[in-house]
């Protein structure tokens, strides 16, 4: 079953549509964080970038230089706090290690899965430069990036498809999950499940399809994936080597991306996008306000409150 | 499923969820067993709402009359959108906005939560449990599918605002003591220690319902009469001679404790409650400072000779005007820095009071344990270890480890002072330490039940880790030594240790951190005795 033309255009479009408004949705959410009024402080400690910082402050002569021997910090240190948590969810493993595996699988899934698009950046720029990119390409940077490109995708979608599983199915079955979610916490689950399983299944039927018509080897299950001008991969590095290049023409002769599943698929995903910004799932970006901004900020106070209004109740005239 | 695990979904009550409709608002009772409840309750305890859990911490009348009702209700619903708003809540917002909307309900921090692990993991005491509260109520009256009486429950918006309910939730703000660990718990690093103080400062600054021990005898007389404790500064100054002749007794030195001195280096201020409840403390600051040649200056001006600031747990505006009186008397007094003395909120308060006081009114402040870090490292003083020849364990205050970042300094003076093999540590401490049980100003308030709460459920972990940290030494022929560097902390140690009976059976007690330093100075007589009263 093919689909015409002008729906495929209109998906292009829709998809420029909602890669851009995810885009500036999550920075307004993030500024709406960034430009709150400063809060009283409020850190907690460890703070990774200082240590006994307010005695090393310089401002207490008594104590100036005392403390300089204890002093470590940094961005260095901010990141080897911040580092594991986000990539292996440090405090989960530690402290609630019954949802770790299922969590860790969907939130490594999904870095996984963005870490495939630049993939499928990179394999699309690298041949608009000429080089061939596929599985079993001569041009060596070409091969690596092509298998690169495939066991990321895959092992993303599926990490995806078991931890989203595994965290619907936890948050059913722990009482103290269960009785606190709401209906949209499952419904986020579901929606990215959803979102991940059609492009699974759009790639296993077409992987199998393939294999059926041309005999069950390795050498045609690579080329099922990511194959010289065929290939689930290969269609997928040719839609972004078409949305950068902003050609639509280079869709032409595709059959996998522009199949129904897929088109199913790419619009589930675009929703994804557009909902993103304003569902509690943005929390990854905004662990940087509560990190950075809250629990880390234990900047001196240098000029001042920006705001006498309290409550509403005392309002003290501005200086 | 352990049998404990077994216990803990048998106990009445396990709001929220199915079986909600059978509970008595978001509390742990159903009707039939809170009637039957209260019939055994003394006389005393008749008229008060023990709705909650069957304790009562701010003794909410039973009856409320219904105009009250409508007022209280209205009340909260508007004190409610305030907290939401960046103008009107500026002093939170960023932080409360981030937990009101990011909280995934992961249920980590209950894992980090002394209350509700010691409860036996009741519902009620899950941290999550008031802001789930909080949204319940939001989602029912600031949402369009909470007026849709079928869409309730699906949206989980299920929550009816009445007496009963407004008054359990007040409750419920007084069952936690913001020790903040479920923060450092929180994969997302959200802050139900912080849901806790905004709903009590709803409470307060909206309804006017607050413990009377924080409120009415707590800052507000503080800013009337000069301090918390109602001492006045003619009293406080007859202290002053008091210390002057305690120390002159039991060290045989004459010193003169500078008070109202300008221009020296500090201006110290005590929790007053140590000059009332351990008067060694001060004297021993006094000591310390005179020998290692410490310019300081007490301060007799109201307000001035008590560190406290109980804002910082219930109510910004009292904690603006307080921290606001700290800093005007130490610019009068011209001192290079303010000094806190060893009370742990009130370095947390002055640290996060900071940003309300404008940069030309601002003083440098520091804290009494990073000063005497500083003075023992600079080799000020001729210490012996081994006068302090007892176990030591020490209590890290959540105020000033992890809410304030010292953790290091104390560590560094009691090594200085305690002989290494004395010297044992709680697991887990520092910034993972257990609450003693009295944060938030649980120490300082013992009305109706209150207290029995707070043994059973608030102090539990403390006194377990205690026993854990002495374990090898629990003969009664050796005393050994909590040492508690926050005047809050040493009020709960107390009240723990009479309540558990530490001191007849293992012969433990406890005090400050300045006690252990000064009866280390080896040009004096010892400064310490054991003994627990």
């Amino acid at each position: 079953m093919t689909v015409p033309a002008y729906v495929v255009g209109i998906c292009m479009g829709f998809i420029y549509a909602a890669f851009l408004v995810c885009i500036i949705g999550t920075l307004a959410k993030l500024g709406r964080y960034i430009r709150a009024p400063t809060h009283l402080r409020w850190e907690l400690y460890p703070v990774p970038h200082e240590k006994a910082y307010f005695a090393v402050r310089d401002e207490i002569p008594m104590l100036r230089g005392s403390f300089a021997q204890f002093y470590h910090g940094g961005l260095a240190e901010e990141l080897k706090e911040m580092l594991p948590e986000m990539l292996f969810l440090v405090r989960v493993f530690r402290y609630r290690r019954r949802i770790w595996f299922f969590s860790l699988a969907m939130h490594d899934g999904i870095y996984l899965i963005l870490a495939w698009f630049v993939l499928l950046l990179i394999d699309a720029i690298t041949r608009l430069a000429g080089i061939p990119v596929y599985a079993f390409s001569p041009n060596p940077w070409g091969a690596f990036i092509a298998w690169l490109t495939i066991i990321t995708g895959i092992v993303g979608g599926f990490a995806i498809a078991v931890g989203t599983v595994g965290l619907f199915i936890f948050r059913l079955a722990d009482r103290g999950m269960r009785e606190y979610a709401t209906f949209r916490e499952y419904f986020n689950l579901a929606f990215i499940f959803t979102v991940v399983i059609t492009a699974l299944v759009a790639v296993c039927t077409y992987v199998w399809n393939y294999m059926c018509a041309n005999g069950f080897t390795f050498k045609n299950l690579v080329d099922a994936l990511f194959g010289n001008h065929q290939g689930v991969f290969y269609e997928a590095m040719m839609q972004m080597l078409a949305l950068i290049t902003f050609d639509p023409s280079k869709l032409a002769g595709l059959t996998f991306v522009t199949s129904p599943l897929m088109l199913a698929h790419q619009i589930l995903f675009c929703l994804f996008l557009l909902y993103y910004p304003f569902s509690k799932m943005v929390h990854g970006p905004a662990k940087y306000v509560s990190y950075h901004l809250v629990n880390w900020d234990d900047k001196p106070h240098q000029e001042g409150p920006l705001h006498y209004n309290y409550w509403g109740i005392i309002k003290i005239k501005e200086r | 499923m352990s049998s404990e695990e077994k216990k803990v979904s048998e106990l009445p009550g396990t709001p929220p969820g199915a079986k909600r409709r059978r509970v008595l608002g978001i509390g742990l009772f159903t009707e039939d067993e809170y009637v039957k409840y209260k019939q055994t309750v003394p006389p005393t305890l008749k008229d008060v709402d023990l709705s909650l859990d069957g304790y009562s911490a701010l003794g909410l009348p039973e009856n409320v009359p219904p105009e009250k009702e409508k007022e209280w209700k209205e009340k909260f619903l508007s004190g409610l959108k305030k907290l939401l708003d960046p103008e009107k809540n500026w002093t939170f917002y960023r932080p409360f906005i981030l937990t009101w909307e990011y909280c995934a309900r992961c249920q980590t921090c209950a894992e980090a939560c002394p209350i509700y692990l010691a409860s036996g993991k009741k519902e009620i005491y899950r941290p999550t449990y008031r802001l789930e509260i909080l949204q319940r109520i939001y989602r029912r009256y600031f949402t369009w599918y909470g007026k849709i009486p079928f869409l309730r429950k699906l949206m989980k918006a299920d929550i009816e605002l009445d007496a009963r309910v407004i008054k359990q939730l007040a409750e419920l703000s007084y069952r936690c003591t913001q020790c903040r660990r479920c923060a450092l718990y929180c994969p997302l690093g959200l802050d139900q220690g912080l849901v806790d103080r905004e709903i009590r400062k709803l409470f307060s600054q909206e309804l006017g319902i607050h413990a009377k021990e924080l409120h009415e005898l707590g800052t507000e007389q503080q800013l009337r009469v000069g301090s918390s404790t109602g001492m006045t500064p003619k009293a406080f100054l007859k202290i002053v001679k008091f210390l002057e002749e305690m120390i002159r007794e039991k060290t045989g030195l004459n010193i003169k404790i500078p008070v109202d001195e300008k221009g020296a280096d500090y201006l110290l201020i005590h929790n007053a409650g140590e000059y009332l409840s351990w008067p060694e403390n001060p004297a021993a600051f006094a000591i310390l400072f005179e020998l290692a040649g410490v310019s300081y200056t007490l301060s007799s001006e109201p307000v001035g000779y008590d560190a406290v600031n109980y804002g910082v747990w219930y109510n910004d505006i009292q904690l603006y005007k307080v921290a606001k009186k700290h800093f005007e008397i130490a610019r009068k007094l011209e001192v290079k820095a303010i000094l806190i003395g060893e009370c742990g909120h009130a370095w947390k308060a002055i640290l996060t009071a900071e940003r309300v006081i404008p940069k030309e009114e601002r003083v440098p402040f520091t804290d009494v344990l990073i000063v005497m870090d500083d003075i023992i490292r600079r080799k000020k003083l001729n210490l012996d270890p081994n006068r302090n020849n007892f176990p030591v364990t020490l209590h890290d205050p959540c105020n000033k480890a992890r809410k304030g970042g010292i953790v290091e300094e104390p560590r560094r003076i009691i090594r200085a002072v305690v002989p290494e093999e004395q010297f044992r540590e709680m697991e887990p401490h520092g910034y993972y330490n257990y609450c003693c049980g009295g944060g938030s100003g649980f120490a300082i308030m013992h009305p109706y039940n209150f207290d029995e709460w707070k043994m059973k459920y608030a102090s539990y972990y403390k006194v377990k880790q205690i026993l854990e940290a002495f374990k090898d030494v629990l003969h009664k022929d050796v005393p050994k030594y909590v040492c508690a560097p926050c005047s809050n902390c040493k009020g709960e140690l107390r009240d723990m240790i009479a309540y558990y009976g530490l001191w007849e059976k293992y012969k433990i007690t406890y005090g400050g951190l300045v006690e252990l330093v000064v009866n280390a100075i080896a040009d004096i007589p010892p400064f310490l005795e054991l003994e627990f009263h």
